[in-house]
């Protein structure tokens, strides 16, 4: 179980606004072995591409201008069309306020940067972990 | 270090901390700005986080130290000051520097401890001028149980309360850093304190204590989903917004589900009617990665294209003229031969565009410059900055931010008289410095004028004279725009001491030479008491260079199309010498030097009336020369036998496959009012024998 039984063609949005940063999130899922990617500048231009085209999962920077990562999970969360797609958040520390915050507006999974792929794995691993389970329970 | 990202993080840092020196200096007029304190603070968030990724730990805590410093200011926990900006300012210096050093392949130095000390300072809420620490409360690391729980709150929604239910204070650690030992053991430990922004803290607040560890976070998710997942089951997201999440230290739990330390899916039961995640499942069939809308490109692999064109335009110039020789009758040769040109000409202006940037980039360290000059001199300022959209080549930019700056300080430094001094003459205490880009079809105009005292010439020349730049009867000669020009001559400076604003490293005559080197003109207009206004003007693009091709008896040369006014023919009668010169009356109000080729290329002087002789005249003289053959696009080589002090600019390949050398117009005419005698002497001479 994990991030072993995820189809690796799933296709990610990245949202930063730091296009350095939006690379480097890239390289390292690459390395992962993801390779669909859309990238976004901010939490609004993510809207646009998540009603564009499907997306199986977000990951997005918490400190963006225009609409804040945390502000684009509660448009996720709220939105029927949208609410199912798991969102992993970037964040510089691992405040609980703040995490605990992102938590209730329903975040999947948090990591601090810098981080390396294998950090990225262990975060993703614990997402789809969770994901899997709930499908499990499904039946 | 990861040269890829570096590649990458760079420039970017680099627009980042124009952008942030750009608001900060906004901040000093409009301190209480949230948009702008928002800005510079994700400015620093932003460097922090990718030199993060690069290792460059310096830079990481440098930027840390700012970026708390913003963040402080920016939820007005702090009010922005004077000596706020003035460290944000250097602070932002100092990134500059740790930017270059990791350009050149270092892993920055730690900033200077001062201006760190006095930043950690600022952000702490004391001025650096009262350096008393505040006395911090012991910082305890508390042996904790963790216990979540969520129960209905006071006011009847879902609330997740965080409980801890022991705590055995540890000793304080002393340090501000932590290792990653002790931050995972402070972390396990910490799980029950306050999270502050839900609760009042009632305790001290630790530096580690609000951090959030992956097993609690996972405990969190547990107990606000169970086995299910966010975005599934229990929407407590819509009502995120209201609900507690509350922290009761030390006191015992209430209904408190007692959370293990390990992730557990199976911990609460689930209904069974939830849609299948799509996550797992779904392939996203020929999908691909999107191209980034815009790319950045290495300046060295432009240059090689630019040059490459300039090959490309270079043969097919010789193409050409080799089927104009061919005859009429070929006529699919002479269609080929258009659409060739054609193309060529779409691929030199398409790569032209490529070159391309806004002078947004060259003005943007202006403000900074006027301030601190205007600072450091005492005198009041104002900067109006016009056309940042305008577009030029590349070339210009990178070379023109030292002159620009100079230009600025000089203006500040000489040009800008100080508020009393200004009250006096009867102008506004505050003075106006003007910098303006404007689009002029092929040209761009780059403009930097003051209201300030303006230029006095006879000073000027007074001081030329005594630094020995020219000689009395040199001086004597001059006219008063001549005279204001000495500026530019290399070895002048009007002050005497050289003064920290206007006197360092660039002057006037590298201003100068750099517009020259650029293929620009330069232009100074100065009218005393009201102010001087210097500017430049640069061709579009540095790709081509439109020359005219002339005839010196049997040899070809170029000359560039844009120093060229008009070609004329001569007439001896408007030749006249005056004041040891000879000169041309070219209409009843402008008198130019005459430049003769032959003398000076040949050693020979052009006889009028016994070989034929045509005119061609620039900007500052009149050349004279035996015919005017025709005009192309050519492409500047450079050449680097010749000494420093030569007339050509370079040399390019004609049409018919020839090198031609290209003449520089102004050292040319420069060389002949520096040796108007020799000239003068030969030009009479010929006069003698003619």
């Amino acid at each position: 179980m994990g991030i072993d039984q995820v189809d690796k063609g799933i296709h990610i949005l990245v949202v930063d606004d730091f296009s350095t940063m939006r690379r480097i999130v890239r390289n390292l899922l690459r390395e992962l072995g993801f390779s669909n990617f859309d990238e976004a500048e901010d939490g609004v231009q993510a809207l646009q591409k998540l009603h564009s085209r499907p997306f199986d999962f977000v990951v997005s920077d918490w400190n963006m201008p225009n609409m804040q990562g945390i502000d684009l999970l509660r448009a996720i969360r709220s939105d029927p069309q949208l609410k199912h797609i798991p969102v992993l958040m970037v964040t510089a520390e691992a405040k609980r306020e703040n995490i605990l915050e992102a938590a209730q507006a329903g975040v999947n999974g948090y990591i601090v940067k810098p981080f390396t792929a294998e950090t990225l794995k262990e975060k993703l691993d614990s997402v789809f972990k969770r994901l899997q389970a709930a499908q499990g329970g499904q039946g | 270090m990861d040269m890829d990202i570096l590649q990458d993080y760079l420039p970017e840092a680099r627009e980042l901390l124009e952008k942030a020196q750009d608001d900060t200096l906004r901040l000093e007029s409009d301190p209480g700005n949230d948009e702008v304190l928002a800005s510079v603070f994700r400015a620093f968030h932003t460097l922090k986080g990718g030199a993060g990724f690069l290792e460059a730990e310096n830079l990481v805590n440098w930027t840390h130290h700012l970026e708390d410093l913003l963040d402080k200011l920016r939820s007005h926990t702090l009010v922005v000051t004077g000596p706020m900006i003035d460290a944000i300012l250097r602070g932002l210096d100092v990134i500059d520097d740790m930017l270059q050093q990791l350009a050149s392949g270092e892993n920055p130095a730690p900033g200077p401890e001062d201006l760190s000390s006095i930043i950690r300072q600022l952000a702490s809420g004391t001025t650096p001028a009262d350096p008393v620490q505040p006395i911090l409360p012991a910082c305890a690391a508390p042996e904790a149980t963790l216990k979540v729980s969520q129960r209905a709150t006071a006011n009847g929604q879902a609330g997740l309360f965080l409980e801890r239910a022991d705590a055995t204070p540890s000793p304080d650690t002393g340090s501000d850093e932590i290792s990653a030992e002790e931050f995972e053991a402070t972390l396990d430990a910490l799980y029950g304190t306050q999270a502050p922004g839900y609760a009042p803290a009632p305790e001290s607040q630790c530096a580690a204590s609000d951090e959030i560890s992956p097993e609690e976070f996972e405990q969190v998710l547990d107990q606000l989903y169970g086995d299910k997942a966010p975005g599934f089951g229990t929407d407590t997201s819509s009502k995120a917004g209201d609900l507690p999440v509350n922290t009761t230290p030390g006191n015992p739990p209430v209904a408190s589900v007692e959370a293990a330390p390990a992730p557990s899916p199976a911990a609460a039961p689930s209904p069974p009617s939830q849609p299948a995640a799509p996550t797992a499942v779904r392939s996203s069939s020929g999908a691909q990665e999107t191209a980034d809308a815009t790319l950045r490109v290495d300046a060295a692999r432009l240059d090689a294209v630019m040059n490459q064109v300039g090959e490309l335009v270079l043969l097919r110039n010789r193409l050409s003229s080799a089927i104009g020789s061919l005859g009429e009758e070929n006529e699919d040769m002479l269609r080929i031969a258009r659409e060739v040109d054609l193309t060529v000409n779409d691929i030199q202006s398409t790569v032209m565009r490529l070159r391309m940037q806004p002078c947004k980039r060259l003005f943007q360290q202006l403000p900074r410059v006027v301030r601190d000059a205007s600072r450091q001199l005492s005198k009041e300022v104002t900067l109006e900055i016009v056309g940042e959209d305008v577009e030029i080549d590349k070339a210009v930019v990178d070379a023109l931010s030292g002159p620009m700056t100079h230009l600025l300080r000089n203006s500040l430094d000489h040009g800008v008289e100080t508020p009393a001094e200004r009250q006096a003459a009867g102008k506004s205490r505050s003075a106006k410095i003007r910098v303006a880009a404007v689009h002029l079809g092929d040209k761009v105009r780059i403009e930097v004028a003051d209201d300030g005292r303006g230029i006095d010439s006879q000073f000027v020349m007074q001081k030329a004279i005594d630094k020995g730049v020219i000689s009395a009867e040199q001086g004597a000669r001059l006219s008063e725009q001549e005279a204001v020009e000495l500026i530019f001559r290399p070895g002048f400076s009007t002050n005497d001491q050289v003064t920290d604003i206007s006197g360092r490293g660039v002057g006037m005559d590298v201003v100068k030479e750099t517009v020259r080197k650029l293929r620009g003109r330069l232009e100074i207009q100065t009218r005393p008491g009201l102010g001087t206004s210097i500017s430049m003007e640069f061709p579009l693009t540095m790709a081509v260079l439109p020359v005219l091709y002339l005839r010196l008896r049997r040899e070809i040369y170029a000359l560039p199309v844009s120093s060229i006014e008009s070609l004329l023919d001569l007439q001896e009668n408007r030749i006249h010498r005056m004041s040891g010169r000879t000169v041309y009356r070219v209409d009843g109000t402008e008198v130019v030097p005459i430049v003769d080729l032959g003398a000076l290329l040949h050693e020979r002087p052009l006889r009028l009336g016994s070989e034929p002789i045509e005119g061609v005249l620039t900007e500052h003289g009149l050349f004279m020369v035996s015919e005017v053959l025709g005009n192309e696009d050519s492409v500047v080589k450079p050449i680097d036998f010749l000494a420093e002090q030569n007339w050509y600019q370079g040399a390019t390949i004609s049409g018919k496959g020839n090198v031609v050398l290209i003449l520089d117009a102004n050292a040319l005419v420069n060389h002949v009012l520096d040796h108007h005698d020799d000239q003068a002497n030969s030009n009479m001479a010929r006069k003698g024998a003619a």
